[in-house]
């Protein structure tokens, strides 16, 4: 548990670190996204929780870029696997840091959301829409990340990663949109199918970050 | 005989059809310190890859203090100081907070980091960086960032050392306070890999030294020459009776040349200090003792022309 904290502290000193303009590229992004649900308060067409699950697509996988591919663009994941940590506490330590990232800033961008919604006067069927909208942001983040660990061993470019990533999305995402137009499937089980294919992408990304391929050498 | 810390048996590397590491045995004890060099692209990075656990033998069997490197054990890596090409240290941290990361992978305690640079860095500018104002270590020189990686490979005196090119980028400075570690941790009994284009680094501190060519190993130097029986150089004035007190010692004929005998010695455990205390009775005054080698440069281009 030390060693995933410690990996944890590393990856959340280095975002810290990082100079200010991440910051303000994040906080462009936030606002700008919150804005977003006010779309359906005007009468739009009700597809706020799809806008809050590519909006996990985009925060975590501008972390994954971070976390995952730049150590191995650098080489100094050879380091890292070599200095006492488990190849568990790294892989769970940078997924746990991006997840938690990534659950923060949705958080923030919800609440802003319903901040908009309560000065516009217009909250209809919101409340209930915020815990969907944070479950499939949740079960999204989590299948993003794990897909982004595992695509950070196997592709030979990672800048494909949050293209690959917002891929499967959309191809998840109008599966079961195609699904539910024939099916009357539960609502609950879009974020079950996101999970799932989470888990099985983290039993990759483990077997990927225990070989060799971890440490070959990638380019932009 | 110390018992062996790092064992390579017929160790085979081949990627797909591509063989880089063919057939090579290894065996480095305790308080030794090994000496790679070779060509780039010899394989020298990969066979410290293997002996680190990062790349899985394709035939073979390496053995890292008691321990198969491929199983990833922590507690292995935990007894292990690597230095490789890239420093492994995120650069919006600070010394103290890259250390504090790599303090807690191998289980120490923060005091005993903080000593440890007080004791064993001081003077150095990475003791300014841990206990005074920091800067990031993207700022550093390359250089800084080679002493760092160094002060992390000793962090808490590892019982194995994987130096892929430790020299790379250090002053002289930097570079002595390097092979004075060096020679600590080889009092300390620890077993040591140095691999590095940089000869002399080689010849100052290696006990044996093995060129990788051809995707073998050869021995180049078993750090025998000084043990068993060769020629040995006596650096002194000729006078009378040196001669014959330096004969009748070795057994051997000595001959004066450009200021130095030169002398077979069959057991120079026995009879350099014999030859030493015999000549200083005599009231002769000596400069230097030293068994007659070539130097490595010269051994590395003896080995490629006879290959």
């Amino acid at each position: 548990m030390k060693k995933l904290n410690a990996i944890i502290f590393k990856e959340w000193a280095n975002f810290t670190g990082s100079e200010r303009g991440v910051f303000a590229v994040y906080g462009v992004l936030v606002i700008s996204w919150s804005f977003l649900p006010l779309y359906k308060g005007l009468g739009g067409t009700g597809i706020e929780d799809i806008w809050w699950l590519f909006f996990s697509v985009v925060i975590s996988g501008n972390f994954s870029n971070t976390v995952f591919v730049s150590e191995r663009l650098s080489g100094s994941m050879e380091i890292l696997l070599t200095s006492g940590f488990s190849r568990d506490a790294v892989l769970f330590g940078k997924s746990f840091f991006i997840a938690g990232m990534s659950i923060c800033i949705g958080a923030v961008c919800l609440g802003l959301s319903r901040l908009w919604l309560n000065i516009s006067g217009d909250h209809r069927g919101f409340d209930d829409a915020v815990i969907s909208g944070a479950v499939l942001y949740c079960a999204g983040t989590c299948m993003n990340v794990a897909i982004a660990a595992w695509m950070s061993v196997r592709l030979q470019s990672p800048r494909l990663i949050p293209i690959v990533t917002i891929l499967m999305m959309t191809v998840i995402v109008a599966g079961f949109s195609g699904l539910l137009y024939f099916v009357a499937v539960p609502q609950w089980s879009l974020p079950v199918i996101l999970l799932s294919i989470a888990l099985a992408f983290f039993l990759l990304a483990r077997k990927e970050f225990n070989g060799e391929r971890i440490i070959q050498p990638i380019h932009l | 005989m110390a018992p062996p810390i790092i064992q390579c048996e017929n160790l085979v590397k081949q990627f797909g059809r591509h063989v880089v590491i063919d057939n090579c045995s290894l065996d480095i004890r305790q308080g030794s310190i090994f000496g790679l060099v070779g060509l780039n692209g010899a394989g020298k990075t990969t066979l410290i890859r293997l002996v680190l656990g990062l790349l899985r033998p394709s035939g073979g069997a390496v053995s890292v203090l008691g321990h198969a490197p491929w199983d990833h054990a922590e507690s292995l890596y935990q007894r292990c100081g690597v230095v490789l090409e890239n420093d492994g240290f995120s650069g919006n941290l600070n010394v103290k907070d890259n250390l504090k990361i790599f303090a807690a992978a191998k289980g120490l305690a923060w005091k005993n980091v903080e000593a440890y640079v007080r004791e064993f860095w001081a003077g150095t500018f990475i003791q300014g960086e841990m206990f005074g104002p920091s800067k990031k270590v993207k700022y550093f020189s390359r250089g800084q960032r080679m002493q760092c990686s160094l002060c992390r490979a000793f962090l808490g005196w590892p019982e194995v050392y994987l130096f892929d090119e430790p020299t790379v980028a250090l002053d002289v400075e930097a570079y002595d306070h390097f092979c004075f570690m060096c020679r600590i941790a080889r009092r300390r009994n620890s077993a040591m890999i140095i691999s590095s284009h940089q000869l002399s680094a080689i010849e100052e501190l290696c006990d044996m030294v093995a060129v990788l060519d051809n995707k073998k190993l050869c021995l180049l130097d078993d750090g025998s020459e000084a043990k068993d029986g060769g020629p040995w150089t006596i650096v002194t004035h000729n006078g009378p009776g040196i001669k014959e007190i330096i004969e009748r010692v070795s057994g051997s004929v000595a001959s004066y040349t450009e200021g130095a005998w030169r002398v077979r010695l069959q057991t120079p455990r026995t009879m350099v200090p014999e030859i030493i205390a015999k000549l200083v009775q005599a009231g002769c005054g000596i400069l230097e003792v030293r068994p007659e080698k070539q130097d490595l440069k010269g051994k590395i281009r003896t080995h490629y022309e006879k290959t």
